[in-house]
């Protein structure tokens, strides 16, 4: 499995356990990502340990996007060099908010709830 | 410098895609001066490979696929080799990059991608049919060299 999820106090984070998300794994990604995320929290994606992103696992991160629906957000975290290239290069740095660290990630997803 | 070349075969599949651009990271890490090229050389050569063995195959395996890599002044010249169906219209995709411009997150592009980072990260790109062979040829610039 190349996905583990943990809990937050304002979001699930995924994990990618894999130093690959490509054309050989996309598919399983989605569903793997669409039954560890069947709850209605924000999601943010831990890609640390990912060293290389093709087209088509970019099309799977948004499709998963996608269907978490239109009030869940997902933020990206901890993208190496090569992923950060692609995102920039397609421009969905401008669809989702990225961050350095998941630790930067959960401080941004609890810094809206700081005043309650 | 006289081109270095490299030359790599694989057959169709994807374990043998994911292998040989581990063999050309290794290469790229063998002569210093490309180092910077190399994470864009993943993205082109992983799209360009995968397309071959996806679409030129259609996913079907045992299939030859040829690599060459010419190390030179201006950068890394590439051409890859198939037997697979030819390109549809006879000519790669134009490849401009999937608008996200469209309001909601319903309209965003899942596909699309591919052969516009290509375009984006190449030179000289070319494309001919040569017998029952595809043949595309093209340039990754070496800014820093």
């Amino acid at each position: 499995m190349p996905l583990t999820s943990t809990d937050h106090d304002h979001a699930q984070v995924v994990h990618v356990e894999d130093s690959r998300l490509d054309a050989s794994i996309a598919i399983q990604f989605k569903e793997d990502f669409r039954n560890l995320t069947n709850g209605d929290a924000d999601v943010i994606l831990d890609m640390a340990q990912v060293e290389f992103l093709d087209s088509s696992g970019l099309g799977s991160i948004v499709a998963v996007y996608k269907a978490m629906g239109p009030k869940r957000a997902m933020a990206l975290a901890g993208l190496q060099p090569a992923v950060e290239k692609v995102m920039m290069l397609t421009r969905m740095n401008t669809v989702f908010a990225i961050f350095p660290t998941l630790d930067d990630a959960l401080a941004a997803a609890a810094a809206p709830h700081a005043a309650e | 410098m006289a081109p270095i070349e490299h030359v790599f075969t694989l057959t169709s599949e994807a374990e043998e895609v994911r292998n040989t651009l581990e063999e050309v990271q290794n290469c790229i890490d063998g002569a210093p001066a490309f180092a910077e090229i190399g994470d864009i050389a993943q993205i082109i050569l992983g799209e360009v490979l995968n397309n071959v063995v996806e679409h030129a195959y259609q996913c079907e395996g045992g299939h030859p696929v040829e690599l060459i890599l010419a190390f030179a002044d201006t950068g890394v010249n590439v051409s890859v080799t198939d037997r697979g169906i030819t390109m549809p219209k006879g000519s790669p995709p134009n490849g401009g990059m999937p608008s996200l411009d469209e309001d909601g997150r319903d309209a965003l592009p899942e596909g699309g991608f591919g052969w516009a980072m290509i375009h984006a990260l190449t030179t000289g790109l070319t494309y001919c049919r040569d017998g029952d062979r595809n043949l595309l040829t093209f340039s990754i610039p070496a800014p820093a060299l």
